[in-house]
């Protein structure tokens, strides 16, 4: 299989990066909702 | 809480409990047929959640359910669709909304997986599913994830706020079972099937580090917190089990769903699985547990079947598609009043199916159904 090599999806920088863009959200609260996203769109 | 509210949601709790009530709780398993079923194109509906919502209304002003497991919150593609695709195919003209079966994960990754969940998911499952993500797109796809968990909430307020309907269940608190992830969603029919015969320790070695913890967690903060306004207290859809032998759903299944159970009786708490295709080659693993805390919702089974082989789990569905899109006002009530009559306690009446398709339902049918179920005592 494939891989795309973009960059947002690099381990563990373009994760935290991610995190951090979700400014809309408390700090505390980015990295579970991140999660709860990235598992609700992976199984869609 | 309204009385209403709370008659409607005692009608579920105590019919789940096996015990005799005053009438049958009418439940709805209505989709996308509540789109059809209104002035909205599909798009229209499923891009617009204003729309969405006055749809959803007029439903239940129409059809009067006790409760509802969908209230327009399926298939949320405008958070899809920002990531640049989706897997879901909206064919108007035949009124369907397509599933595009796809593989994302390799065979060899189960250790990979096991590894660091996360970092598997980030690198390798989110770039083969939504390739030329870029920072932005991934925002504005997250800022609509969190819209439609206030649409969600939003739905669910009016029904119990408005309508005194209790909701089915905490989006929270629901049950899933790993297998379904790698059926669904990442290996594909055909790659999970293949994955059985070559790759089956490493796959259930992921499913046991997925169901220690991310399911179980979540299902003993659910019973430890106060679910009694719901219908049920957990929820799960099962359909990756339909190609599997009993010998390997035990192994992927029911070592899962019974210790979910067990927590349930011993919490005294209730579990309401809706069992896609056929369930009744896995009846005999449900007969021992104890009466009163598990609901299953049948599909392709004949219900009077798995009532007679499982007196002990409440039952739910049994009106037939066949009967409401094919079948006349008259039939449908008097089969209707056969599955309550034959039922008895211990039976919540819905319909057999996820209603998706325009010749799943006449509108004539269901509301002299339902008619017919609000008023009707055994």
């Amino acid at each position: 299989m494939q891989d795309n090599p973009i960059t947002i999806n690099t381990w563990p920088e373009g994760w935290e990066e991610a995190c951090k863009s979700l400014d809309f959200l408390p700090e505390e609260m980015r990295e579970g909702f991140m999660m709860a996203f990235l598992e609700f769109v992976l199984t869609m | 809480m309204h009385e209403i509210y709370k008659e409607k949601r005692d009608l579920f709790r105590d019919t789940t409990a096996l015990k005799k009530t005053k009438r049958t709780p009418n439940l709805s398993n209505f989709y996308t047929w509540k789109i059809l079923d209104s002035e909205f194109s599909l798009k229209e509906a499923m891009y617009d959640y204003d729309k969405m919502e006055t749809l959803t209304r007029e439903f239940h002003n129409r059809y009067q359910f006790d409760a509802y497991i969908d209230l327009g919150v399926r298939n949320p593609i405008r958070i899809t669709d920002l990531l640049g695709s989706g897997y879901h195919e909206i064919d108007e003209k035949n009124e369907t909304i397509n599933y595009v079966d796809h593989v994302v994960m390799e065979p060899e990754e189960y250790p990979e997986m096991l590894k660091n969940m996360k970092k598997f998911y980030w690198t390798k499952i989110f770039p083969r599913k939504y390739p030329n993500v870029t920072a932005e797109m991934l925002k504005n796809s997250a800022m609509e994830f969190a819209q439609f968990g206030q649409f969600t909430q939003r739905m669910t307020e009016i029904f119990v706020q408005e309508y005194h309907c209790p909701a089915v269940f905490n989006v929270n608190s629901v049950a899933l079972i790993p297998f379904e992830t790698f059926h669904n969603s990442f290996r594909g029919i055909k790659g999970i099937s293949m994955d059985l015969r070559r790759h089956g320790d490493e796959l259930l070695d992921v499913s046991d580090m997925m169901f220690e913890t991310i399911t179980y967690p979540k299902i003993v903060t659910a019973f430890d917190s106060d679910t009694s306004s719901y219908v049920c207290d957990t929820y799960t859809a099962l359909l990756g089990y339909a190609i599997l032998s009993p010998k390997q759903f035990e192994k992927y299944y029911w070592t899962y769903l019974k210790k979910i159970i067990d927590l349930a009786v011993e919490k005294n708490k209730t579990f309401f699985i809706f069992c896609e295709n056929t369930m009744m080659r896995f009846a005999d693993f449900f007969q021992d547990i104890p009466a009163g805390h598990v609901v299953l919702h049948l599909e392709d089974d004949d219900i009077f079947e798995v009532r007679k082989r499982l007196p002990n789990v409440c039952v739910a569905g049994g009106m037939t598609t066949e009967l409401l899109g094919r079948g006349t006002p008259k039939e449908c009530v008097d089969y209707a009043k056969h599955l309550i009559d034959e039922l008895g306690d211990g039976y919540i009446f819905t319909q057999n199916k996820m209603m998706s398709f325009r010749n799943d339902c006449k509108r004539g049918n269901l509301i002299a159904v339902n008619d017919f179920v609000r008023e009707y005592t055994r």
